[in-house]
């Protein structure tokens, strides 16, 4: 299934003095199995954007629709139209979503979902586990505590499994990792490529981590004041394009960024990196020919 | 009383009871912690989520008392202190939270920093010289008639810095007051809690970011409760065996370029130090 969000523009209190454009004609075509990641300032329309392409919010003009394999089109939001089958194959996963666990055990949490959808006890069931699998979780070991009483990490892990127990084709996640612990950190990540490879579904990252962006995105969309800046893979953005990110106050990932304060402290360095290796090369090869 | 010492917590163990039942097993939150915070250091406390950082911050203030040990805040018993006079206590030691959300008070960004002296009794001329001062600290003057929900997240962040500062305290602990900001927003939190080290204060400071840990003179790492490693951050950096760490990008380049013939010194854990060493 692939999304093709069309002339997408949405306005807050249209009319009234504190009118907000917070989309302004965005138009990005989002392919299957996909890896996209969606960086920008707080409040440069990442979270908007996201919503409409999970057709929770309706916009004031434009469109997002989803094109099946064979072509078909199904609008997921228009002004005065919002599509629940199309819902559910796009799951979205919010900020903190360990907020909305709510259930007595892991197990009817993480089936909640599947009941909504009109699935069997048994379904529920299956899919629910086959969930909690693919976050790295046991459902005969886990399923019948609370999901209370779980770690941070693993209460995250939990309402991210309730998500993908709906079998989206696209999965959502609104900065997954914020407030975890570094090792939490990687493991949600890790894990968010790994379900990525496994099922096959398109995954859409908003993020303020350059660094995870630059590591795992296919493609990197950039925000600013409700407009969509600029898109690209990471090496473009980061590399041919990171003096016009900077230039909108935005951070590069370690490596380019390092590179570039090198650069303003006046050594001779290529900017144009993106790993960690490729970074540390350029540095020795400079500073060795300093040097000597 | 040692008169170096602004923080002292002596084998402190806590147990939080959280439901009542006998039958529950008492878990311990804090596991026979000891350390010394000097007047003016900077210290920065690591560990996992659940390791007991945000627990062992709240003893720092009265906030937790201990279930057994003690912890003494310029030589004042927090257990007795608290009987007798717990604003002592919380004028000498301020704390910042990670959700300004939840720290902010009033409508007007002026009336929520005069909050805290107002209620410790200052003369209102005071007052008013330690708002502008405190607000002028944290470069959020211009904004002081304004209304808190009209601003960023990190902006809120530093009124609730100001509204802290305010208070004048010796000491300021801050449980990672950076968690839930843009990068941005935890640029401007970090260059506020250097400038409050450079003018003096202590400052604790307890985060996930190890970029952030980089900046102090000393590292504690926790984990399940127990103290693990207290030392500068160029010597908690170079153990292995701290899983819950990630090295800072600094830390690691240093390494990489080391194993490559360039001799980067060991106590470089920064990215502007690594920078400058680089350039010379």
């Amino acid at each position: 299934m692939q999304i093709r969000v069309e002339d997408l523009s949405m306005i807050y209190n249209p009319g009234l003095p504190y009118e907000t454009r917070a989309l302004d004609h965005i138009s990005v075509d989002i392919k299957p199995g996909e890896f996209v990641a969606i960086i920008g300032h707080t409040g440069s329309g990442k979270t908007t954007l996201v919503q409409q392409i999970a057709g929770l919010l309706e916009p004031t003009s434009g469109r997002v629709v989803a094109v099946a394999e064979d072509g078909t089109e199904t609008v997921i939001s228009e002004k005065g139209k919002a599509s629940f089958a199309v819902r559910r194959k796009v799951g979205i996963v919010f900020q903190y979503p360990e907020y909305q666990l709510f259930e007595e055990t892991v197990l009817k949490d993480v089936c909640f979902g599947p009941k909504n959808q009109g699935l069997s006890e048994e379904e529920q069931i299956e899919r629910a586990k086959t969930a909690l699998k693919l976050v790295g979780m046991d459902a005969d070991e886990i399923g019948g505590e609370s999901p209370f009483e779980l770690s941070g990490g693993q209460k995250r892990r939990v309402a991210i499994a309730g998500v993908l127990a709906m079998d989206p084709e696209v999965l959502i996640l609104d900065e997954p990792t914020a407030g975890l612990d570094p090792k939490g950190h990687d493991d949600i990540l890790r894990m968010i490529d790994r379900i990525q490879d496994d099922r096959n579904i398109t995954i859409i990252l908003v993020s303020h981590n350059m660094d995870d962006v630059a590591e795992y995105a296919d493609t990197v969309l950039v925000m600013n004041k409700g407009s969509l800046f600029m898109q690209g893979d990471p090496r473009y953005v980061y590399c041919e394009r990171g003096r016009e990110l900077k230039s909108v106050g935005l951070d590069l990932p370690a490596g380019p960024g390092f590179l570039e304060d090198l650069q303003d402290l006046g050594l001779d360095v290529d900017i144009e990196k993106l790993t960690f290796d490729e970074t540390a090369e350029e540095i020795i090869r400079v500073v060795k020919k300093k040097w000597q | 009383m040692d008169s170096d010492l602004i923080i002292q917590i002596k084998n402190v163990s806590y147990a939080y009871l959280d439901d009542g039942d006998p039958t529950t097993e008492e878990k311990l939150a804090l596991d026979n912690v000891s350390f010394d915070v000097k007047r003016g250091e900077f210290v920065a406390i690591v560990g996992s989520n659940g390791s007991g950082k945000s627990t062992i911050a709240k003893h720092m203030n009265a906030l937790l008392l201990p279930t057994s040990g003690s912890v003494l805040v310029d030589g004042m018993d927090t257990k007795e202190a608290s009987e007798t006079a717990p604003w002592e206590i919380r004028r000498k030691v301020g704390m910042v939270f990670q959700n300004p959300d939840n720290q902010l008070v009033s409508s007007v960004v002026e009336d929520d920093v005069a909050f805290g002296p107002e209620n410790i009794g200052v003369p209102s001329d005071e007052i008013r010289r330690r708002v502008d001062e405190a607000l002028r600290l944290v470069d959020m003057y211009e904004h002081r008639k304004k209304g808190p929900h009209l601003l960023s997240g990190g902006q809120k962040q530093r009124i609730a810095i100001a509204g802290v500062i305010a208070m004048d305290p010796e000491c300021v602990v801050f449980d990672e007051p950076t968690a839930m900001l843009d990068p941005k927003g935890r640029r401007e939190i970090m260059e506020i809690i250097e400038r409050l080290h450079s003018q003096g204060r202590t400052v604790i400071l307890i985060t996930h970011f190890m970029e952030e840990a980089a900046a102090a003179d000393r590292i504690i790492v926790m984990g399940n409760g127990k103290l693990l490693v207290d030392a500068p951050p160029a010597d908690v950096f170079s153990r292995d065996d701290l899983g819950v760490l990630n090295v800072p990008f600094a830390v690691s380049m240093a390494r990489k370029l080391r194993e490559n013939g360039i001799d980067v010194p060991a106590d470089i854990v920064t990215e502007k130090k690594l920078a400058e060493f680089l350039c010379r």
